[in-house]
């Protein structure tokens, strides 16, 4: 029976209603299936969010200068190969953010502690979701959501506003996408339909009866139980649809072993660099076979207290943020950022190398990433990049300066409105897309 | 226990209903209506009807009871009599008791008494108390209550830089962690007084840490209570290394959010947030030995600044002699302090109700004469916990009778809980 175990339940996340244990909550959800089948375009639009945890060193991150000819900081050296494929957006900023709370309101503009609402991966997975095997992909650092601590583990939010949990595990990851059943497991899966389902009616009945009798803000409390219901009712019908349908077996030469992969918090020796080319390995493999559009990656945990002895640097990163002005903490700060950005160069190098429609997969890949924070805590001077989606018409210009706290959902808004998503009314707190990318 | 028949027994759907019949109840923590068991029974008959085992069936009928809303709530719904609208039922008041003590559902004897009506009694409840102290389960009020109170998951947060203290290790920060929840632990089941959290004369400590505190005779892993020796400045929750540690960055103390700990854990009385640009204590300058005092003392000189940390900063100051690690120092250390030139510290200062202090010593002593303000303090924390939900203006009376109780009944737990046990909120919706 494929009901998750939840770990130990917090007696008061108990109370507060434990709707979320139920099931991995998709979101794709509302829309008739099949009815836009017939017109997906030539060439599908794909986005990726990316959260790097408690900021960067920021004064070695800027470029020298704006525009397509800016000189590359230390931080942002690697990239150099892939000018014009990228820009860094200066002014970026937070409203909600800073501290080590911004990973709250990175995707959404609301703050830590506020009831959250849906993020634009998850609009852009109700557009385009029905073409793909899954609507859209979680994957960080670290395993679940994280949700109530600062280190929140996914930027993905539902329409309810419950966390969209994220998976850790390459090996997993690989199965999940590419691993076909076999004929027990067929066998099995039709079983396990068959009970889920029945679980679903037996529940559905229980809460009913519960609902009449309860107050006005308990009965919000079991509507989000009915919400996490309906969604797994509609992940299973939707992976009923799919479960006959063949997995898509990509070359896999030039690629590293997913099988022996070792996970976060697995078994055997875990090493950063090979962990993270792995993960970004799965994000172009899963964009490549159009196994989704839609993914987001926290690459950093906020608070992350790894530390990189295979590169030289003797204390962890959260440690070295508080870096206190000292010099020799800024420095491992430094050569720690340009390492994440050595494997982003690494993830662009694998996109830009794959053949996609009249292009690569980088140009119509547009992928963003930034920060919960800037530097010394502040919820200004966010790391923001656009990378890729020349294909889809993003003018890329290496560095732009936009105004002064520029609210980030301003990137969110632009990458949202170029997956074909139809905005209407305010987008969170943003000043309207980015007209220099456009 | 729930196939109580028997392997031998046969497995149709009667039998499934017998088992449904006697589990329901337990898993839901209250009587069941005939009717409410349907729906787990279809569950049950489907997968029979499909050819799968009766351990099968009935496993695929357990998910259903687990992942109903009846067990995963606290279901409180509003009772018919509408006299008695907001009074809990006695087998939610079972509920109620259990899960704030036991973290569980409630034993037999809960159940019991909930079915004879005994615990709309407040001398029932308070039996019942009694009882529940004297239960193993009472360990997970510990877990629960003492670790979100004293906040110990925050206190590995940071980890000491390894450079600069060498003898920092694993077997350190796993001690620093367990030592207040021991120590908490040692207070209620020896029936202590809680005062003891602001200052005692024991610490509860195993072996690595009592190499760390320099107390000798320490010999094992096990925590055990060990009398402090006349000349060591242990004693009460400040002093001890988890909680400095929390309130530092790794290789110097943060007074400020030392200070934010003591006004939030031991007085329930959270300073105003800072502006959003407030920043952090700088670094020396090349050539400036500045203690993080001095430095925090230039910050008070902005009046923005001034008004806040006048009121806030001395707690911290006063756990200046603290290291990062905790371990006690008379000199300024961390950072780039080393070799004999270190200056010396300065923790004295006058606390927001005029008292002045010199030593961590004399503070410890200035926060027992603000006992009340801590029985206030703990008996908020744990009617919260209790009820699940934030306090209003109505309560203030359960609170005030409550460190009156406390008061009479030499600070014990004990006390404390019975005081909030036996009150009109405790049945209350």
């Amino acid at each position: 029976m494929n009901i998750p175990r939840c770990r130990q339940i917090d007696r008061r996340m108990f109370l507060r209603g434990a709707g979320t244990c139920l099931a991995l909550p998709w979101l794709e959800a509302m829309m008739p299936q099949g009815v836009a089948a017939a017109s997906t375009p030539a060439v599908a639009p794909r986005m990726g969010m990316f959260y790097f945890g408690t900021g960067m060193n920021m004064r070695q991150f800027y470029p020298e200068g704006f525009g397509a000819d800016a000189g590359l900081s230390r931080i942002l050296s690697p990239l150099e190969k892939h000018r014009g494929r990228f820009t860094v957006l200066s002014g970026t900023w937070l409203n909600h953010g800073g501290g080590h709370d911004g990973a709250y309101p990175f995707a959404t503009s609301i703050a830590r502690g506020e009831k959250q609402t849906i993020s634009p991966d998850q609009l852009a997975a109700q557009l385009h979701g029905r073409h793909t095997r899954f609507p859209s992909l979680q994957f960080s650092v670290k395993r679940g959501t994280g949700f109530g601590s600062q280190a929140l583990a996914t930027i993905s939010w539902n329409r309810q506003g419950v966390p969209l949990a994220a998976d850790n595990d390459p090996q997993a990851i690989f199965n999940r996408l590419f691993r076909p059943p076999g004929n027990q497991e067929r066998s099995r899966q039709s079983d396990e339909f068959r009970q889920r389902g029945s679980v679903l009616d037996a529940v559905l009945s229980d809460a009913k009866q519960l609902q009449g009798r309860l107050g006005q803000f308990d009965r919000q409390q079991l509507d989000q139980y009915f919400n996490s219901i309906r969604e797994v009712e509609t992940s299973l019908r939707r992976e009923i649809d799919w479960a006959d349908r063949p997995r898509p077996t990509p070359d896999l030469k030039g690629y590293g072993d997913f099988e022996k992969a070792v996970s976060p918090e697995g078994n055997g020796k875990f090493v950063y660099d090979t962990y993270a080319k792995l993960m970004y390995d799965l994000i172009a493999l899963a964009f490549q076979t159009d196994s989704t559009r839609v993914l987001t990656y926290v690459v950093r945990t906020e608070l992350a207290g790894g530390v990189y002895p295979e590169f030289g640097v003797s204390r962890g990163y959260h440690e070295l943020t508080h870096h206190g002005n000292d010099p020799r903490n800024l420095e491992e700060l430094a050569m720690v950022d340009t390492i994440y950005m050595k494997h982003w160069s690494y993830f662009l190098d694998r996109l830009a190398s794959i053949r996609d429609g009249e292009g690569t997969l980088l140009d119509h890949t547009m992928l963003g990433f930034s920060s919960g924070m800037g530097i010394g805590h502040s919820k200004e001077m966010l790391p923001t990049v656009l990378s890729g989606g020349s294909g889809l018409g993003i003018r890329h210009q290496t560095h732009v300066k936009l105004a002064d706290r520029t609210p980030l959902s301003s990137l969110w808004q632009t990458m949202t409105q170029k997956m074909g998503v139809p905005v209407e009314g305010e987008f969170q707190d943003s000043t309207g897309p980015i007209g220099e990318l456009l | 226990m729930l196939l109580f028949k028997g392997e031998q027994a046969s497995g149709d759907l009667a039998y499934a209903r017998e088992i449904m019949t006697r589990f329901l109840p337990r898993a839901w923590r209250r009587p069941v209506a005939d009717h409410e068991i349907e729906p787990v029974l279809r569950v049950i008959q489907t997968e029979l009807g499909h050819g799968q085992s009766f351990h099968e069936a009935l496993r695929v009928g357990l998910a259903a009871v687990l992942t109903s809303p009846k067990f995963l709530y606290l279901a409180e719904p509003s009772s018919a009599a509408a006299s008695q609208a907001d009074q809990l039922d006695g087998y939610e008041t079972a509920s109620r008791l259990s899960y704030f003590l036991w973290s569980s559902l409630p034993d037999e004897e809960l159940f019991r008494a909930a079915a004879e009506g005994e615990l709309a009694d407040p001398a029932q409840r308070a039996r019942q108390v009694e009882r529940m102290l004297s239960d193993p389960r009472i360990d997970r009020f510990v877990d629960s209550f003492a670790r979100q109170w004293l906040r110990t998951d925050s206190f590995l947060t940071f980890t000491p830089d390894q450079n600069i203290y060498k003898n920092y290790d694993d077997a350190l920060a796993d001690a620093v962690v367990k030592e207040p929840l021991e120590f908490f632990r040692t207070i209620l089941q020896e029936d202590l007084s809680v005062r003891n959290f602001l200052d005692s004369d024991f610490v509860v400590i195993n072996e690595r840490l009592a190499q760390h505190y320099g107390i000798p005779g320490v010999e094992g892993e096990h925590f055990r209570p060990v009398a402090v020796p006349p000349d060591s400045p242990r004693g009460g929750l400040l002093a001890m290394a988890g909680v400095h540690q929390a309130g530092s960055d790794g290789n110097r103390t943060k007074p400020v959010s030392r200070a934010v700990y003591i006004r939030e854990v031991l007085f329930n009385n959270p300073p105003d947030p800072p502006p959003p640009n407030a920043g952090e204590v700088e670094p020396n300058i090349k050539g400036e030995r500045l203690t993080v005092r001095e430095r925090l003392l230039q910050h008070q000189q902005i009046p923005a600044c001034a008004a806040c940390h006048r009121s806030l900063d001395p707690y911290g100051l006063a756990l200046e002699n603290f290291n990062v690690t905790g371990e006690w120092r008379e000199r300024q250390d961390g950072e780039d302090f080393r070799g004999r030139n270190r200056p010396s510290l300065v923790v004295g200062g006058r606390l927001p109700n005029g008292r002045e202090f010199e030593s961590f010593v004399q503070f410890r002593q200035l926060l027992l004469e603000q006992q009340d303000r801590f029985r206030r303090c703990l008996a908020e924390k744990l009617l919260l916990y209790a009820l699940g939900r934030p306090l209003e203006p109505g309560d203030d009376l359960t609170i005030r009778q409550a460190v009156e109780d406390m008061r009479a009944g030499d600070d014990t737990f004990r006390s404390l809980l019975i005081s909030l046990v036996t009150s009109k909120a405790f049945v209350s919706k």
